[in-house]
């Protein structure tokens, strides 16, 4: 298993993180990738500044993968990459790569993955109007134990 | 007393321009007590606050998140965390 998180100052490219994948013993590679969109909540967007705090957000995410790979059998690689700073529109944000054997489990393990980060890691994002207006998007709270268990 | 310094992330921008803020704390200070500390710096210092934030804000160190009673590790710098919304 290998797990590899890291941070893009700006988008994210997709190549990033198919070079991460490198098993050939995997014959599923399952991909995510989060891009800015045009509207928000009915508001035209025209770009998104991503704040992070760096050293809690890897280490949190690292967790989500350890517990993803877990899920699936240990027997899985993950490739994570997250934006900060600006992201325009049609850019990504996010990337996320699981390989695995077989697709079930990459599949799983990618879900599993974008719905935890969006619950857990330490990011947040300042949308741009086209009015002019800016705002941080409303997210969830965090506490110290809120992820899920997964024995 | 000790100095503790606290960085501040996402909505916690709009109201100062700082990176971080210090607050002179007991050193038996729990998250707790230095959230409110927090919020009594931002009510006096920042035009429009909404304590909201605070109320749904947790502090955390480099690698964990802290417990509301969990007493605060000196010498440590400490971050604001707002709501999240990765992705």
């Amino acid at each position: 298993m290998s797990i590899y998180v890291e941070f893009s100052n700006g988008p994210v490219e997709h190549s990033s993180i198919t070079r991460n994948l490198t098993n050939n013993a995997h014959g599923a590679q399952n991909m995510f990738f989060g891009a800015v969109r045009t509207v928000n909540l009915g508001r035209n967007v025209t770009k998104i500044d991503y704040d992070l705090f760096a050293p809690l957000a890897k280490k949190v995410i690292t967790e989500i993968c350890e517990e993803s790979i877990k899920q699936v059998g240990e027997n899985a690689d993950v490739a994570v990459i997250h934006a900060y700073n600006t992201v325009k529109i049609g850019e990504l944000s996010i990337g996320i790569g699981v390989s695995t054997p077989h697709r079930a489990e990459s599949y799983d393990a990618c879900r599993y993955i974008i719905e935890e980060i969006k619950m857990r890691a330490p990011i947040w994002k300042k949308e741009y109007y086209e009015d002019g207006e800016t705002e941080w998007v409303q997210g969830h709270a965090l506490c110290q134990h809120n992820h899920r268990e997964t024995a | 007393m000790a100095k503790v310094t606290i960085r501040l992330f996402g909505a916690f921008r709009n109201y100062i321009s700082d990176e971080s803020v210090s607050l002179e704390i007991e050193e038996t200070t729990t998250a707790r007590e230095v959230r409110k500390s927090l919020e009594n710096y931002f009510i006096k210092n920042a035009q429009n606050f909404d304590s909201k934030i605070i109320e749904e804000s947790m502090l955390a160190t480099d690698n964990a998140v802290l417990n509301l009673d969990d007493k605060i590790p000196v010498g440590e710098t400490l971050a604001i965390l707002p709501p999240v919304c990765g992705g």
